[in-house]
């Protein structure tokens, strides 16, 4: 009988020893193997200095965690179709998550991101379409704020820059720095910038009777400052902006002033919400990035060089 | 069922998880020491080669400050001569890791620089904080903190983070000592390579604060500036060289720190704790434990349980043996009984009989009604009165409540048995036995006394002792058996028990749980 005892419970013992023994294995071999995180980038389309400042952040954080990265550049710039098919597609491929840069806030992309946020980790950037998915952006209108505020007291009148087919976030910051400057009681009129045949900006029309330009986001400041700098003009120019031209110009003096935001750290946060939300994290809904405004003389201030200069490895 | 065995199983239970747990946690935290001790090894190890590394770039900066200086600077005549092709030189041989040579007077101006030399117009050289402190400690060489490097024009665009090295000099104008700064700007990259280059786990890191916790290089560096990240790099800068845990961020981490030679910063090296004893392994050994207790355990209650089976077999089967001088002397009264004609009786003690076997079988069953061992025991008594010829009367009185309620089996009669053959064998007519079965306090208590010899208490004992101190008699099964039987039932509570007084009689009281039969 005590045999028998012994047989059962060797039996037993072995049993689970060998499912603890997998067990410590698996979690042995699995802490070893560093996880490896799919991740889809939508950008809206088209090639910009602002975007390749987002790029490099989202290409560190890559560096950092490990994340094996896609992207997707939709062949019409700012098309909201084309990025709801490719959030479509990207899912059907087995993307696990997806970072997107809505391009307005239609109906279609919406619904494409809400569903896409049942299936995978969404992290939208630079706008907040639906609160479905998770975002990483600037807050436009406390960009634009800002910004206007330093116009206080300006009796010249302004032209606020609107780049060709403007995307969501850029505006929402044109009509935030309109809405501003009326509260100010200063005068501005909008002036549209159109594209040459091969997607250039055009810059033999721009305002000769205004003196002081607004620009609202990186891509279109850069754009005025070469101009200006060309041109020889003088423009009082400013706007919000985030990339090495923009400090150049700055240093140079052919930008007065200008509300900084981090390219930069967006793209980083934005692809390390997505991870932390594959790990099963739940990091904040909403990530508000920093900004600052900045001019020649203090932009090499401690904290102002830190978000003009990202320390890009 | 409640039994001793319960009790001895559960203690063994209890001593053996104790034991296991004890043993694991011992045997945890020597594995958790040493895995700690040899974390603070590898740390300090790495600590020791990224300082040499470090230690290296910084004399090979320090060096081109002192080359400079020493071979270049104080051998020029910088009234007649420049110093930009030797200063293009050195910048050549290190061309990895600096950005920038520059030379400049007390008044800020450029007295010779390279790669770019055209000094910005809002660039103010002397309130650069390099520039500040070269000047007011001459003697020594300064590190700054990253900064960006804002001092030349470039037309690329080009921004580099750059960590300082001034100095304070002297230059010759046709013999009139002039004093200046030497600046020479390192790229920080090159301190990131010499970080990056370490293991110290998927997420351990190492980093450099100054003596003021200042960032020098983090991995992590443009997050913290954002506020993005987190870093106990002030904490850091204030402790002592050495290794200690901390929790950061509700992270518990292991730290070292190291300063380094001259500039006063400090390394600090960063592990996980989570990857020394990761959770999921953790998590394993304590299963192992677990399951190694539950196995124990099993083992234990089954040997146990079979342990009790086996006893309660033994003794069922020795008390459902019938004593075969009982059988043989019932059927030789049969005989006499039938052969002196009186027909009624022998088929009374035939009757008896029957039923006196077939409840003793029970089809089986070792838990029966109190009914039916109490007509277990009339029966017995039936066939004994007519054997023992009228020597003793017997009453069997039962409340009501009882008769439905479970006993085991065949633990009536071998007390009466022992009544007849011990107390009424010298009685004529006037012995009697009474059987009562009552309820008392939620118990059911079963007593049989008879007013025979009596006995004194020394022997009472010995009939409850151990079966090799008993005196087994009558039906050849010990009051003892029945008390263990009762006992391997229903637990220690219960049993049996003896009153005797000798000449007047004696008292068994069975002390049962009051049950129904069928409940249990």
């Amino acid at each position: 009988m005590m045999k028998r005892y012994y047989y059962i419970f060797t039996v037993i013992f072995l049993a689970a020893t060998l499912v603890v023994a997998a067990f410590v294995i698996t979690a042995a071999f699995g802490a070893q193997k560093r996880a490896v995180y799919e991740i889809s980038v939508i950008t809206r389309g088209g090639s910009t200095g602002y975007w390749s400042m987002v790029k490099l952040g989202i290409d560190s954080a890559v560096s950092d965690l490990n994340v094996e990265l896609s992207y997707i550049t939709p062949e019409n710039e700012n098309d909201p179709d084309a990025q709801a098919e490719a959030i479509r597609s990207e899912l059907d491929n087995g993307a696990r998550a997806i970072i997107i840069a809505p391009c307005s806030d239609s109906p279609v992309l919406r619904d494409a991101i809400e569903k896409a946020a049942k299936r995978a980790a969404v992290v939208q950037i630079e706008a907040d379409i639906t609160e479905a998915a998770s975002c990483v952006l600037t807050d436009d209108t406390g960009m634009a704020r800002l910004l206007s505020k330093d116009l206080a007291g300006s009796l010249e009148p302004c032209s606020i820059l609107v780049p060709p087919n403007p995307p969501l976030s850029v505006g929402k910051r044109v009509r935030s720095i309109a809405d501003e400057l009326n509260e100010l009681g200063i005068k501005w009129s909008f002036f549209y910038l159109t594209r040459d045949s091969s997607g250039s900006m055009l810059a033999n029309i721009f305002p000769p009777e205004r003196n002081i330009i607004i620009s609202p986001d990186t891509d279109t400041l850069q754009f005025a400052a070469t101009f200006a700098a060309a041109s020889g003009s003088s423009y009082k120019l400013c706007g919000i902006g985030g990339s090495s031209s923009t400090a150049y110009y700055l240093d140079k003096g052919v930008i007065d002033f200008a509300v900084a935001e981090s390219a930069f750290n967006m793209g980083y946060v934005a692809v390390k919400n997505a991870v932390d939300r594959l790990n099963g994290e739940k990091p904040d809904r909403v990530t508000s990035m920093d900004y600052k405004l900045v001019n020649a003389a203090n932009m090499y201030e401690t904290d102002n060089q830190r978000i003009l200069f990202p320390f890009v490895k | 069922m409640k039994t001793e065995n319960s009790h001895l199983v559960l203690s063994l239970t209890i001593i053996v998880i104790v034991a296991v747990l004890s043993i694991g946690i011992v045997l945890y935290s020597a594995f958790y020491s040493s895995m700690t001790d040899s974390m603070a090894k590898n740390q300090r190890q790495i600590l020791e080669q990224v300082n040499l590394n470090l230690d290296n770039y910084l004399r090979s900066m320090m060096g081109v400050s002192d080359t400079m200086y020493y071979r270049v600077i104080k051998n020029a005549n910088l009234a007649e001569t420049g110093i930009s092709n030797e200063m293009s030189l050195f910048y050549d041989a290190h061309r990895d890791k600096l950005v920038s040579l520059a030379v400049f007077s007390d008044a800020g101006e450029v007295i010779a620089a390279y790669p770019l030399s055209s000094l910005k117009p809002t660039a103010s050289v002397v309130e650069q904080d390099w520039f500040l402190r070269a000047q007011n400690q001459i003697e020594n060489l300064h590190f700054s903190t990253p900064h960006v490097q804002n001092l030349f024009d470039n037309l690329d665009f080009r921004y580099n983070w750059v960590v300082s090295l001034s100095r304070k000099i002297d230059m010759t104008y046709d013999g009139e000592i002039r004093h200046g700064v030497l600046l020479v700007d390192m790229n920080v990259s090159g301190i990131e390579q010499i970080c990056r280059r370490v293991n110290l786990g998927i997420n351990g890191y190492v980093y450099i604060v100054d003596r003021s916790g200042e960032l020098i290089y983090h991995p992590a560096q443009q997050l913290i500036y954002a506020g993005l990240v987190g870093e106990s790099n002030e904490f850091a800068a204030s402790q002592s060289d050495g290794s200690r845990a901390e929790n950061f961020n509700g992270q518990s981490r292991f730290i070292s720190t190291k300063t380094v030679g001259y500039t006063g910063w400090k390394i600090v090296a960063v592990s996980y704790m989570s990857e020394i004893t990761p959770y999921s392994e953790i998590l394993a050994f304590v299963l192992l434990l677990v399951l190694f207790a539950v196995s124990i355990m099993i083992f234990v209650h089954k040997f146990a349980d079979e342990h009790e089976q086996k006893r309660k077999s033994e003794l069922n089967a020795l008390q459902s043996q019938i004593n075969p001088h009982f059988l043989y002397n019932t059927m030789d009264s049969i005989v006499w009984v039938l052969e002196s004609g009186d027909t009624r009786k022998g088929v009374t003690m035939i009757t008896a009989l029957s039923r006196l076997f077939r409840i003793s079988i029970s089809k089986g069953r070792n838990i029966i009604t109190v009914r039916d061992e109490l007509e277990h025991a009339r029966n017995y008594l039936t066939i004994q009165d007519i054997r023992f010829a009228g020597r003793f009367t017997y009453e069997i009185n039962a409340e009501p409540e009882v008769l439905e309620m479970s006993t085991i089996k065949l633990i009536v009669q071998p007390v009466v048995e022992n009544s007849i053959n011990h107390g009424m064998e010298y009685k004529d007519g006037d012995g009697l036995i009474q059987i009562n079965a009552y309820v008392r306090g939620g118990d059911l208590f079963i007593e049989i006394s008879d007013n025979g010899l009596g006995m004194p208490e020394e022997t009472a004992k010995k009939l409850l002792a151990a079966p090799s101190q008993s005196t087994s008699g009558g039906s050849g099964i010990g009051l003892y058996n029945i008390k263990e039987r009762i006992r391997l039932y229903f637990g220690g509570k219960y049993g049996l028990s003896i009153h005797s007084v000798p000449d007047e009689g004696t008292r068994v009281t069975i002390h049962l749980p009051a049950k129904r039969h069928g409940d249990e």
